[in-house]
């Protein structure tokens, strides 16, 4: 069914083909790095436009490339003293009140798989400016690359042709980003965790009970780097020191990050299928590099393709190989939007849920090779102010959950309620859409019928709240998971966080499911209350949005 | 002169394709009994795509019509008029009767006026759909 797909994915790609040439090579693309340093603004550019439009940068990179003094737009800068060119399609660029600093990739001619090469040009707040290499060590593993940032070596370089920036005092003070980490600690028994089904068995309290902590993570200054005499592959730069007016008794630390190779890992996939396989091939095939970015390969996969297609001269047939993988590898997806992922509460969340089995068995009910739906997860700032999240029905097979980034102002365990609350509805479309067999839920008389006989609970509900109302039609699933679903998002809570009691876990499985409307607190009803909470008693009711209340209060946000 | 019978001539002819049309339609569905709703469009609703095209009844009852497989006639209002049903007459009509097996008995039709005296006549068929996006 998801191969439907396939023809989406080759239709964008021809469109991408033919609105390429539309686009404007010097139109600044910024894009703010992932993850924000602190106190800086770290901001990566496309293209050329910032040596063009930065005229102190332009003129110090015209010096750095004698052969080609007038052409900045061209990809590379070729520096004869150092035998290196920096690929100046990328700019990452670090402010700060002292400085700006602009680091570009190294290219050699004869590169090193051991260890990438950042350029580093700075201006000083007084406009002196300094030129450092960096070269990081590579730590390779199969899925992704890494650099062993404290043993990253930093050399002031210059020329005749360079502005030299001494520095004896100043150093490059390197940033690396670690991620947060999550610590489950026994009882003091050393049998039961928070995650045993058994923990009350655990008779320890305070330091001695169970827990389950996780740190944030974020950026760590991992200490100034003194500045090496020379470089380990190239000639030495001369010594001494020219120019310049930074003052030795007041160092400027200059904060560099790591600028990985900007040709990303794929390219050797789209040169192939592409544009540049045999002359004898008449397919016109193509894949969007958008798309093809979208599917996060693994070094691993990457590498296996490439070669495959090297191994076999990138023939039609092996382009038609590598086509299939790409599409069954995009069939298993799960869509993360880059607002998502970057927002720190929801991919945190996000990430620890993953971890905890019933969320993350939900998970791979989208991910399985034959799985009828596509899930999205993606954040908005623009939707209603009492809205957590939605969850919209399937469209061409996609379903689509979207988190409001207005609404993180709550305790992590709530937000991870909402995650567990909406993945239901996406497992709801899902069962729906695997029997209509559309790539919307489009049900027929057969169909319907086969709905009833393989989900019974779901029919009833649709029938009851939706389809065979002559008036507008209530919320079905939610009046199906206020009855009958709240079992699993309780466990799926007790997963993610485990410190708190029966009762809260209790009401919070309630939180969107107690129905909507106007609400009365005298009674605790909405004015479209669900059937499940209206048969509470209103002492009950009343209880459990009091400890909802409590709860909220008494938790840190998490945004 | 010859204009008036030549005009009489071509509205037998369209009468008889009507008849035609109609009759195979009947065929076709097996002598279940038609169900005609007008569509309306202050309450009603269609949305369309490459080859099909749903309508949605008081805007809540789905139905699908389907190119290549259902049919589409043009059909003189007066000739129809006494035959359309409501929604709500429909479930009255089956009260009782098991759901949904008995959307099985009928063939159902979607009538579109067009012009003063003619209209669409759409062959379409019942479908459940869901397509809401649910907030929280």
């Amino acid at each position: 069914m998801k191969n439907k797909t396939a023809m989406l994915f080759l239709i964008v790609g021809a469109m991408t083909l033919f609105f390429a040439c539309q686009k404007d090579d010097v139109q600044p693309e910024k894009q703010i790095v992932g993850k924000q340093l602190p106190d800086l603004k770290a901001t990566i550019f496309r293209g050329n436009s910032i040596i063009k439009s930065n005229r102190k940068l332009n003129t110090a990179i015209q010096k750095f490339s004698p052969k080609h003094k007038n052409d900045v737009l061209q990809r590379t800068i070729y520096s004869e003293t150092y035998d290196l060119s920096i690929d100046t399609t990328v700019v990452q660029q670090i402010e700060t009140s002292d400085y700006v600093s602009y680091t570009f990739y190294v290219e050699r001619e004869s590169p090193s798989s051991a260890i990438l090469e950042n350029y580093v040009f700075t201006v000083y707040e007084n406009d002196s400016i300094s030129q450092m290499l960096i070269a990081y060590p590579i730590v390779n593993t199969s899925d992704y690359i890494t650099y062993d940032i404290p043993n990253a070596m930093v050399t002031y370089i210059q020329d005749d042709l360079l502005i030299y920036q001494r520095s004896t005092t100043s150093c490059a003070s390197l940033m690396e980003f670690q991620e947060g980490v999550c610590v489950s600690k026994k009882c003091k028994d050393n049998i039961h965790s928070v995650f045993s089904e058994d923990l009350a068995a655990c008779i320890w309290n305070g330091i001695y009970a169970a827990s389950y902590t996780c740190t944030e993570g974020g950026w760590v200054d991992t200490g100034c780097i003194n500045h090496m005499g020379g470089r380990p592959d190239g000639p030495a730069p001369p010594d001494g020191s020219s120019g310049g007016s930074q003052n030795d008794n007041d160092p400027v630390v200059v904060v560099v990050v790591p600028l990985p190779d900007p040709t990303p890992a794929y390219q050797g996939i789209l040169n192939c299928i592409n544009g540049m396989g045999g002359l004898d091939q008449t397919d016109n095939t193509i894949i969007d590099e958008a798309l093809l970015a979208s599917l996060n390969l693994t070094m691993a996969q990457t590498s296996q393709m490439i070669n495959y297609l090297a191994d076999n001269s990138c023939s039609e047939q092996a382009q038609a190989d590598v086509i299939e993988e790409l599409l069954a590898i995009f069939d298993e997806q799960i869509f993360i939007d880059e607002e998502f992922e970057n927002n720190a509460c929801l991919k945190s969340v996000y990430d620890a849920m993953g971890k905890a089995s019933t969320f993350n068995n939900y998970l791979k009910n989208f991910e399985a090779e034959f799985s009828v739906a596509h899930l999205r997860f993606s954040s908005s700032t623009t939707l209603p102010s009492g809205t957590n999240a939605e969850t919209s029905a399937p469209e061409n097979y996609l379903i689509e959950i979207t988190f409001n980034e207005n609404k993180l102002n709550r305790p992590r365990l709530s937000v991870a309620r909402t995650f567990i609350h909406e993945i239901i509805h996406a497992e709801i479309f899902r069962k729906l859409l695997a029997v209509a067999q559309h790539p919307s839920i489009q049900l027929d008389q057969n169909q319907i019928i086969q709905l009833r006989n393989d989900y019974p609970g779901l029919y009833d509900y649709y029938m009851r709240w939706k389809w065979n109302l002559p008036q507008t039609p209530s919320s079905a699933q939610h009046e199906a998971m206020a009855q009958h679903y709240r079992d699993i998002i309780k466990q799926a809570l007790e997963e993610y966080d485990g410190t708190q009691t029966e009762m809260t876990y209790n009401a919070l499985t309630w939180i969107g499911l107690m129905g909507s409307g106007t609400f009365n607190e005298t009674t605790g009803l909405y004015s479209n209350s669900t059937q499940a909470w209206r048969n509470l008693n209103q002492t009950e009711r009343l209880n459990i949005i009091n400890t909802q209340n409590v709860f909220n209060s008494a938790n840190p946000n998490c945004q | 002169m010859y204009l008036i019978p030549l005009i009489q001539i071509v509205n037998n002819m369209k009468n008889l394709i009507f008849i035609l049309l109609v009759s195979s339609m009947s065929l076709c569905a097996q002598k279940n009994e038609k169900i005609i709703f007008q569509f309306e469009k202050q309450k009603d609703w269609l949305g369309e795509s490459n080859d099909e095209t749903i309508f949605k009844i008081n805007n809540v009852h789905s139905f699908r019509f389907i190119k290549n497989k259902h049919e589409k006639i043009d059909v003189k209002y007066d000739s129809i008029r006494d035959n359309f049903t409501s929604y709500d007459s429909f479930l009255q009509k089956n009260k009782g009767k098991k759901y949904p097996e008995y959307f099985n008995e009928y063939s159902f039709y979607i009538f579109i006026k067009e012009k003063e005296n003619y209209g669409c006549l759409i062959e379409v068929e019942k479908i459940w759909t869901v397509e809401d996006k649910i907030v929280d």
